[in-house]
């Protein structure tokens, strides 16, 4: 045996041992952000060629928007592509809107005139309503059933939940969209039909929170139901992990309560991957977002994006793009820092 | 508290069983043992005998279903089997302790470890948090971790692996528990830092007069701390008595395979090859009939072996006992005689 020498020496060897010596260094910030900025110049160069990949381009659309029939001459063609800034070369094009892009000058919008700014600003709060409402939805519905649905492996609960849920996710969000207009909005008038508020009516405080509560229950329910699912099954997966763990076993040998293995010990723990799929789940709301807002004709985001696609108004389509993309890359930042909160071991 | 002299545990035909979909599996099969205080008793056997499955169920540890435990767990007087989850927690960490074999993975990777050491005693005493903080800084320094005050706000992974066994033993020591049970303790560790997990528990018996079961498939460790040896075998106790007797004076031809698959360092043994035990352990689902151990025995009598099941009966005296039914022949080998005979009946005889 070691005996009381050895012990010594091996505490001491202990302490010196990399892992030992308590955490390393965070990753610097300017590094942190160079890799962020270059992601959104990345991000700005595809917003701006996407839309110009596709077929056509806004002079068509403008004419077959218009009066039937009426067709460009190659001069009128000329003046209309100056006056929207649509004349010079790719690169032309590309480094003036890096310019207005420095200025914070989003442009104007080809279909409306309106400035891009406007167009969007309008709209985003619907939308943050909508997507983030759902976010939430999603997120509390899904750490919930899956909590209790792993915690409870295979009981009648869990089957009932994971049958039901996988169900809903096969539907396609048009389909459980228009089912539960028909349903509650048609058949038992109780839910407004579409838009986000009664233009007509006049309420007081109260009676708008409620009016603009009720158009937003159905979107809210089918953008979220759909990416509940996503996080139940990370969260049920992640509990069934921590039901066969060494930790729970000495919690539980410690004389630990259900409760608080099942909180503080094996949910804690599954928590993690949520996370990152949390920020991971804002891209598909946001692309939910567009097919919902079209089935309730709500004015947001998605209907914007929607519309100015099929107009080709590349100025919209990038200026949408853009909040996208930022909005993304700063969620996923986020989700990066409270990630490195929740889980020590990232730290180092 | 238990009357004098009488046994702190009282292990009395413990069943404990699983039932699958390919049948039951009798993981412990009728194991009785008693512990007093101060006392070291080692329970050893290969992977699968049901040491393990025996500890947990001391503590109903084992998820119910698929296990089933019966027989009786008297602990100080007291039958713990069957008694109610919130009596059993307050047992569980605060009167009977356990350390698990690998500490990279049973400590809770998101809390530090001097909050995992508080959380117990906050458990089961009424201290305030900051009397649970400085007990488990207490532990930490008794255990032998260094700078015991910095290092309790770390967390696990920031340790190696002997420091977390030693962040184990301080969850198990830091409401004095009467009984530790540690499960493999230095399985997962250094050679170097086995000796001083095994030297860290010695102390602590010998401190607080507490009882300690260690399970465990190193006869090295048992020889050097346990009063008491149970082997255990196919989910039975095959033989068991004081450490000395079982080891000097095996009488069963299980125990004397496991001594003779050991190396040895002395001069005798340099030039004998190790003697694995032939066979693999019996599927415990379908128990050979008769004594569990005849296929891979080198002593047996199909006749007699393959039919009757040897009782476990007293040899040279009321505690060392073994289930063998020629256990006289058993004790005249030693294990270097295993280790020497190379053709030995086991492997010339034909398979089972």
């Amino acid at each position: 045996m070691g005996g009381e020498p050895g012990r010594k020496a091996l505490d001491a060897a202990l302490e010196d041992a990399p892992g030992a010596r308590g955490r390393a260094p965070r990753r610097r910030w300017p590094q942190a952000l160079g890799s962020y900025a270059l992601t959104l110049l990345a991000l700005v160069t595809l917003n701006f060629l996407l839309p110009r990949a596709m077929p056509g381009d806004p002079i068509e659309a403008l004419a077959a928007e218009g009066s039937g029939g009426f067709t460009f001459g190659e001069q009128s063609r000329q003046a209309l592509e100056e006056y929207y800034g649509l004349d010079g070369s790719l690169l032309e094009q590309y480094g003036s809107y890096l310019g207005r892009l420095a200025r914070g000058d989003l442009g104007r919008s080809i279909a409306t005139l309106a400035p891009v700014r406007d167009e969007i600003s309008r709209r985003l709060p619907w939308t943050i309503l909508l997507v983030g409402g759902s976010l939430l939805l999603a997120t509390g519905i899904g750490l919930l059933t899956g909590v209790h649905a792993g915690w409870r492996r295979d009981r009648p609960l869990d089957r009932t939940l994971l049958t039901v849920l996988l169900a809903v996710r096969e539907l396609p969000t048009f389909l459980l969209g228009s089912l539960l207009l028909f349903l509650f909005a048609v058949k038992l008038e109780w839910l407004p039909l579409a838009g986000a508020q009664d233009t007509f009516g006049s309420f007081g405080p109260v009676g708008k929170v409620v009016d603009i509560g009720r158009h937003l229950l159905l979107p809210l329910v089918v953008l979220g139901l759909g990416l509940a699912v996503g996080t139940y099954l990370v969260m049920r997966a992640g509990m069934v992990t921590q039901l066969g763990s060494d930790h729970l076993l000495l919690g539980q040998a410690k004389g630990l309560g259900q409760r608080r293995l099942k909180y503080r010990y094996a949910a804690r723990n599954a928590l993690l991957p949520v996370v990152s799929l949390a920020a991971l789940q804002l891209g598909f709301a946001i692309t939910g977002d567009v097919l919902v807002e079209r089935v309730f004709t709500y004015p947001g985001l998605g209907r914007l994006l929607f519309d100015s696609l099929t107009a080709r108004d590349y100025p919209v389509i990038q200026g949408v793009f853009l909040v996208v993309s930022v909005t993304v890359v700063t969620v996923n930042a986020l989700a990066d820092g409270l990630y490195r909160r929740l889980d020590p071991r990232t730290v180092a | 508290m238990e009357a004098p002299g009488q046994a702190l545990l009282s292990v009395r035909d413990l069943h404990a069983s699983f039932h699958t979909d390919a049948g039951v599996v009798k993981a412990v099969d009728g194991v009785s043992f008693d512990l007093r205080r101060g006392e070291v008793l080692a329970v050893v056997g290969e992977s699968g005998s049901g040491k393990s499955v025996t500890a947990m169920s001391l503590l109903g540890l084992l998820p119910s279903p698929p296990a089933r435990v019966s027989g009786q767990v008297l602990w100080k007087g007291r039958d713990l089997v069957g008694l109610a989850e919130p009596e059993m927690r307050k047992v569980r960490g605060a009167e009977i302790a356990m350390v698990f074999q690998d500490p990279m993975s049973s400590l809770n990777p998101l809390h530090t470890v001097g909050r995992q050491i508080a959380e117990v005693v906050r458990l089961h005493t009424t201290s305030s948090k900051r009397q649970a903080w400085e007990r488990a800084i207490e532990m930490m320094d008794l255990v032998g971790i260094p700078q015991a005050r910095r290092r309790a706000k770390s967390y696990p992974h920031e340790f190696s692996g002997g420091m977390r066994q030693r962040v184990m033993i301080a969850i198990a020591l830091a409401c004095d528990p009467d009984l530790l049970i540690a499960d493999e303790p230095t399985t997962a560790l250094d050679v170097t830092i086995q000796a001083q997990v095994l030297e860290l528990l010695q102390e602590t018996k010998e401190r607080t007069s507490s009882a300690i079961l260690l399970i465990t498939h190193d006869l090295g460790i048992v020889a050097g701390m346990a009063d008491e040896v149970l082997v255990m075998y196919a989910g039975k106790v095959v033989e068991r008595g004081p450490a000395r007797d079982v080891f000097y004076r095996s009488r069963h031809p299980y125990t004397l395979g496991l001594l003779a698959a050991l190396p040895r360092v002395d001069d005798e043994a340099a030039d004998n090859r190790l003697r694995p035990i032939e066979g693999t352990p019996p599927s415990l689902i379908h128990v050979p009939s008769g004594c569990s151990f005849h296929p891979r025995c080198s002593f047996r009598r199909l006749e007699t072996c393959s039919v009757d099941e040897p009782p476990l009966a007293a040899h040279g005296g009321e505690a060392h006992r073994a289930a063998c039914h020629f256990a006289e022949d058993v004790v005249s080998v030693a294990p270097a005689d295993l280790q020497r005979s190379v053709p030995s009946a086991a492997a010339a005889a034909p398979g089972p």
